[in-house]
């Protein structure tokens, strides 16, 4: 306590910059993390804590969760690995564009694929009934397996395409020399290599699968998970108690998850010395012809399934009635226009989120990694945090914390912007630490020794020669921000208008081509800010290897 | 490779470009968000966006106070009212059932106004207190997919009555919403428990929820799921089910006997930013030209006697509704839904 | 402005450093004078503590215990931007997304120097180091030779008082090690810069260095001139690791001024003896023998007389250019020894035969298993303890 005290009043003396930041993000994360989940954890009664406990609908809903958690997270993760090694080792005809397309689902709000997905899988989906004519139900324990995977199958696509494009190559090539079957190569060389990424990404995923709210919400049916109740108990009957005590249940396999993925990481570290290091030039092993078309047809399904998922709702925002009337109109287009600050905002907003939390993802990297500065863990440990926090109930807990009292905010876009940039400061952090790591010490010791301080060498040194993990960060709030739901729906106010939550509306009220006309009116948008800021910086921007490192 | 000659000075500036941009957006962004308080008043609307468009752009035009509102689910706007007492972002709560506003007035986030146009009213459509005021009616019914039901039950009657829909044949087609977190399904499950009492009360939910398919989170679902053809049978408030059948969905609204009603109020909220205009403003809902406006895109029933009844919507009289207790009804809620999830999961 | 005695107080002092890392103690109670304008060495096999030494010179590393001292001011607490140190770095740290001249230019940037002094301080410096022609080259694009140049010249165009170098010739080729050890030994002469350089290699630290620390385990071994560090080191560890050495158990027969007599196998031998040893008339002990200083004969050849020798086999043996390397069992003594031949002189006196000869001859005679006769050089021999 006393050395940390010494080296806040050296920084004082020598270092003041690097102190005010260090103060200021300490300030953020106490603020807009720490008090939220303090206020929110406080806010379940005993007798809301006894009926979560006893109710037996909450105990099944938690068994539920438990269960989505299991079967989501593996299928996604056997999915995304399936299509990653498809794209990067199996070398299927048409990987460059088979690689694209996953990414497509990721500029896809989550909640506007539940809708794509009845509409094309539905008892009347377009798909399922118009076109096969057949009568199943999506609705329930399986509808959600599926809709899950095919929502969180691209995190770990990307998570893994970048680890089997860092991993050696010439690894394999060699097991194979020495006389190991291609099947032997995969078990003992190519999957242990890759195993840091398929770590990250099932955390990534598991995480994701206990927030999600949207599909269980859409193709759950009768099958209830805690995140649905967190939202419903809210919405339904304004109960905050009870709603926070669901809402800190998830919270706990959240950290566990966390804390566990922290300890094998730490555990195995050196082990996979390769993953993120200089790939091979050498190709990788041919893969035996039945695994590769095998491959093939599943990237062509996969595909098929986004062009769908797409297409449909490009179709319901020009068809009059889904399902009933399909003749074309530029009526929902017309009603797009007419709400253009929904959709501003959305794009504003996130883009000020995405800096925001960009800046500090790779400030605090920055200090934990390098800073020197006393409270690295509590520093390292609450910006992690809300990576554990499912997005309804970070709502709840903004709504609690900012509606009165000094820190009122709500109504603000401040707010919306802040919950936006602290939801997705877990991934941009680790991306930025990540590659903060990979950066060799000497580069800002030497910058120290010529002269610079931390917060110079920060900006001069470090911030530049992580700038592919920075615009990752970057990129990836923005695209998580602009669909955004669970967190912003409580924080919405009158002049701060989301689309997102809009389309929730809509859909709600059953305005279904409104709905999907302003869902492919804000894909359409963020994609091309995206192009726009690409075009702007002009840099050839890699997420993949970022996203990996973030993992390894 | 990150080729370091890519930093030529044209990408610089680029970079300079990008980043005058985004200094630019954040300013515009963080202008704080006041709009004029002068002319103006903020609306939480319950009631559909085309709706409170509608009843905004009468009031705009008749007044020149702006209507500023925000649409979102009863619940939604319910908890924020409550949440936001002492600092209320809004004016007024457009909409959702009376037991609703009552919840809000026993925690004091209401003002306490009596309208003149409350004046005509029922008595079950004023708040004795003033807290809040009945704008609309709407009952409990059945909505049925006629497309989807034809061709699953080619030879089953169209359910006319609540006992209709124990019909075992049903099972899996019947969506109706949670009561867990939906009050227009509380309602209905409460509705069921005072029309037949409580022991064949909850045999009749017993055997209901058996026969469901699926508990939607949100009242605007059944309609929605009925509409689509996703479910045959749908349990929902029937100007909602009118407005998918008038929308051109095959579906048939019926209003079975011994239903329940629900009284959508509008209120004043306590400390609003602006208290003159939020009365003018629930004057002028309560006032028959909007109340016949609102009804004839809303298909509900207008409360105000003076309101010409729309075509399309049910009149009151139609109504077959029990005596409902809201008192016990609230006063049950926790045992009943406690009750509830044992029966049905 | 000069402090008094400017010349005499060390320019830099380490007292009683101390870093502990976990479990592993990385410096223990490390004391050292600097003196001004010196070039030091800090020499021990990797691990041992001396890149944490220079790292706490650097203010990269807070020392646990102990102080480091630059021109008579205590550094405790101090950032390493604020100690007016230069440190050139093992893996020279350039930036990779700066030209050489934006390398070059960024520490005068940090210390705020007016722009065309800059300009002016940056081109000289480049000038100075033959750096000029690749100015708006980019790191990646300069071979190893010249980053090395460009990570000195971004040092010395701050002017520094003190130089620290972390193993800078580590990741050079041999032949360019050779030739950047020259330049930079007459760099510093020119600027009489103190420097304070690491290494584990010991023929740049012997070539390099006026003071010479060896270093082990975190502890110093030796502090010393080279050439008495190679001559009389301080322990075993110092004389294995500074060079190579034959060790031979003895007994001590009369002590005399700056040398002693002893008897080894049955024969008489005089060695030096290093200051602060005084062995006793009687005790048994340890003296060592460079492997330059062995001469080999053929079994039974004639040797001078009043020369300790002694039978050995050939073990094995290796040809290193300039000369060639034997391994011994020498009779009577538990170790395999090294002999150096070198190979242009006389190396292998057999009896009576002319050079040419006896390199023919050796290689016939030599081999693995042959049997042989050792003599040591005069005055060669080290007492060690």
């Amino acid at each position: 306590m006393t050395t940390g005290l010494k080296r806040v009043g050296r920084l004082w003396r020598y270092d003041p910059g690097l102190l005010l930041a260090y103060g200021l993000a300490g300030l953020f994360l106490l603020v807009f993390v720490v008090w939220p989940l303090a206020r929110v954890a406080l806010e379940p009664t005993v007798a809301d804590w006894r009926q979560v406990f006893t109710t037996p609908r909450w105990q099944r809903a938690a068994g539920n969760t438990a269960l989505m958690l299991v079967l989501s997270t593996t299928s996604s993760l056997l999915l995304g690995t399936l299509y990653a090694f498809a794209v990067t080792r199996a070398r299927v005809p048409g990987a460059q564009l088979f690689s694209a397309v996953p990414l497509f689902l990721l500029l896809t709000p989550p909640f506007v694929s539940g809708l794509a997905f009845i509409l094309l899988l539905g008892r009347r989906g377009l798909f399922t009934y118009h076109l096969l004519g057949l009568e199943t139900s999506i609705y329930g324990w399986h509808g959600l397996w599926l809709a899950q995977t095919l929502s969180f199958f691209p995190v770990a696509y990307l998570v893994l395409r970048g680890a089997f494009m860092a991993a050696d190559t010439s690894l394999e090539q060699a097991a194979r020399g020495l006389g190991a079957g291609r099947w032997q190569v995969l078990r003992s060389v190519t999957l242990p290599l890759v195993t840091p990424a398929l770590l990250a990404a099932a955390l990534f995923i598991s995480i994701g699968v206990l927030g999600d709210f949207g599909n269980p919400m859409l193709v759950g049916g009768r099958f209830q998970v805690l995140a649905t109740a967190v939202y419903t108990q809210l919405t339904g009957w304004a109960s905050f108690g009870t709603s926070a005590a669901l809402g800190l249940i998830l919270l706990v396999p959240a950290v566990l998850l966390f804390a566990t993925q922290q300890w094998v990481q730490s555990a195995t570290q050196g082990r996979y010395a390769t993953v993120g290091g200089r790939s091979s030039s050498l190709p990788p092993p041919a893969v035996a012809p039945w695994l590769h078309w095998s491959l093939f047809a599943l990237c062509v399904l996969v595909t098929l399934f986004v062009v769908a998922n797409l297409g449909v709702i490009l179709m319901g925002a020009l068809t009059r009635l889904w399902g009933v009337d399909f003749s074309l109109t530029l009526e929902h287009a017309r009603y797009v226009l007419s709400h253009v600050g929904g959709l501003g905002n959305s794009l504003r907003f996130a883009a000020l989120a995405s800096v925001l939390c960009t800046v500090l993802a790779g400030l605090v990297a920055f200090l934990v990694k390098r800073g020197g500065v006393p409270g690295r863990t509590g520093l390292d440990l609450a910006t992690l945090l809300p990576a554990a926090i499912p997005g309804t109930l970070m709502g709840v807990a903004f709504v609690l914390a900012f509606s009165q009292g000094p820190l009122r905010l709500t109504g603000t876009g401040i707010i919306i912007v802040v919950g936006m940039a602290v939801s997705y400061l877990p991934v941009g952090y680790r991306v930025c630490a990540a590659a903060i790591d990979q950066l060799r010490t000497s580069l800002d010791e030497s910058a120290a020794n010529l002269g610079a301080s931390k917060l110079t060498a920060f900006a001069t040194v470090v911030a530049p020669l992580t700038r592919q993990a920075l615009m990752a960060a970057f990129v990836f709030c923005f695209v998580q921000s602009v669909g955004t739901l669970s967190t912003v729906i409580f924080l919405v106010s009158f002049d701060t208008p989301l689309a997102s939550v809009t389309i929730l509306n809509l859909a709600d009220q059953g305005s279904w081509g409104r709905a999907a006309a302003l869902a492919a009116a804000l894909i359409i948008v963020t994609m091309v800010a995206l192009a726009l800021l690409f075009l702007i910086t002009g840099r050839r921007f890699k997420p993949f290897q970022e996203f990996t490192r973030a993992g390894a | 490779m990150n080729s370091p000659s890519s930093a030529t000075p044209r990408r610089n500036l680029g970079q300079r470009l990008a980043r005058l941009a985004l200094l630019l957006a954040a300013a515009l962004v963080l202008l704080p968000g006041v709009a004029l308080a002068q002319g103006e008043v903020r609306v939480y609307a319950v009631i559909n966006d085309d709706d409170v468009r509608l009843l905004a752009e009468m009031f705009e035009a008749e007044t020149g106070v702006r209507v500023n509102y925000l649409r979102a689910s009863t619940g939604e706007l319910v908890s924020r009212v409550i949440a936001e007492a002492g600092a209320p972002q809004a004016d007024v709560l457009l909409g959702g059932p009376s037991a609703q506003h009552i919840a809000i007035a026993e925690t004091g986030a209401l003002a306490v106004f009596h309208p003149e146009g409350a004046a005509g009213l029922p008595a079950y459509a004023v708040s004795d207190e003033g807290y809040w005021t009945g704008f609309y009616l709407t009952a409990l019914g059945i909505g049925v997919n006629l497309e989807r039901f034809e061709q699953r039950f080619p030879n089953e009657e169209l359910p006319a009555t609540w006992d209709d829909l124990l019909n075992p044949a049903f099972d899996g087609e019947i969506v109706m919403t949670d009561p867990v977190s939906s009050s227009t399904a509380y309602l209905f499950v409460q509705a069921q428990l005072q029309r037949l009492g409580w022991e064949a009360g909850w045999e009749y939910l017993e055997a209901l929820a058996s026969l469901v398919g699926q508990f939607p989170a949100s009242g605007g679902a059944p309609p929605q799921l009925v509409g689509t053809g996703e479910y045959a049978i749908g349990v929902a408030y029937v100007h909602a089910l009118a407005r998918y059948r008038n929308d051109g969905f095959p579906v048939s609204t019926i209003v079975p006997p011994a239903t329940a009603g629900e009284v959508g109020s509008v209120s004043v909220i306590a400390g609003g930013p602006n208290p003159e205009n939020a009365r003018l403003f629930v004057e002028f809902v309560l006032s028959a030209r909007a109340q016949e406006a609102f009804s004839a895109q809303s298909f509900t029933t207008p409360l105000n006697p003076q309101a010409a009844l729309p075509g399309g919507a049910n009149t009151f009289a139609e109504f077959d509704l029990i005596d409902y207790d809201a008192e016990l009804a609230g006063e049950q809620r926790d045992e009943v839904l406690l009750l509830w999830q044992q029966v049905v999961d | 402005m000069l402090a008094p005695d400017r010349n005499s107080t060390p320019h830099v002092r380490l007292t009683g450093l101390g870093k502990v890392y976990g479990d592993t103690r990385a410096v223990t109670d490390f004391s050292l004078e600097v003196p001004r304008g010196s070039f030091t060495t800090l020499l021990g096999p990797s691990g041992c503590g001396k890149t944490t030494v220079l790292r706490m010179v650097a203010g990269f590393v807070e020392p646990d215990a102990g102080t480091v001292s630059i021109g008579g001011v205590d550094q405790a607490g101090r950032p390493p931007n604020l100690r007016g140190v230069g440190m050139v770095f093992q893996d020279y740290a350039l930036f990779p997304h700066m030209s050489v001249l934006k390398n070059v230019e960024y520490g005068l940037r940090r210390h705020r120097v007016p722009n065309a002094e800059l300009r002016e301080r940056a081109a000289r410096a480049l000038e100075q180091l033959d750096l000029t022609a690749l100015a708006e080259r980019y790191p990646h694009q300069l071979s190893g030779g010249q980053q090395q140049r460009v990570a000195l010249g971004r040092v010395m165009v701050l002017e520094p008082e003190v130089l620290l170098m972390d193993e800078p010739l580590s990741n050079l080729d041999a032949k360019l090690r050779l030739r950047l050890r020259a330049e930079l030994r007459e760099l510093q002469r020119q600027l009489g810069i103190t420097t304070l350089y690491v290494t584990h290699d010991q023929d740049e630290a012997l070539s390099l260095s006026d003071q010479l620390v060896v270093m082990n385990e975190g502890r110093i071994q030796q502090v010393a001139a080279p050439q008495r560090v190679y001559a009389g080191p301080a322990n075993r560890f110092v004389a294995e690791f500074v060079g190579l050495a034959n060790l031979l158990s003895v007994t001590v027969r009369e002590v005399g001024d700056g040398y002693v007599n002893v008897s080894a196998a049955g024969q008489d031998l005089t060695a030096c003896l290093p200051d602060e040893r005084t062995p006793k008339a009687g005790e048994t002990g340890t003296v060592m023998v460079r492997p330059e200083h062995v001469v080999l004969s053929e079994a039974g050849a004639h040797v001078p007389p009043d020369t300790w020798r002694a039978s050995a086999v050939i073990a094995s043996h290796g040809f290193f250019g300039s000369f060639e390397r034997y391994w011994l069992r020498v009779e009577g003594a538990s170790e395999v020894w090294l002999v150096d031949v070198p190979l242009v002189s006389s190396g292998f006196t057999g009896s009576g035969s002319t050079a040419t000869n006896e390199l023919k001859g050796r290689r016939t005679a030599l081999t693995i298993g042959s049997a042989v006769t050792l003599s040591l050089l005069r005055g060669t021999a080290s007492w060690l303890w």
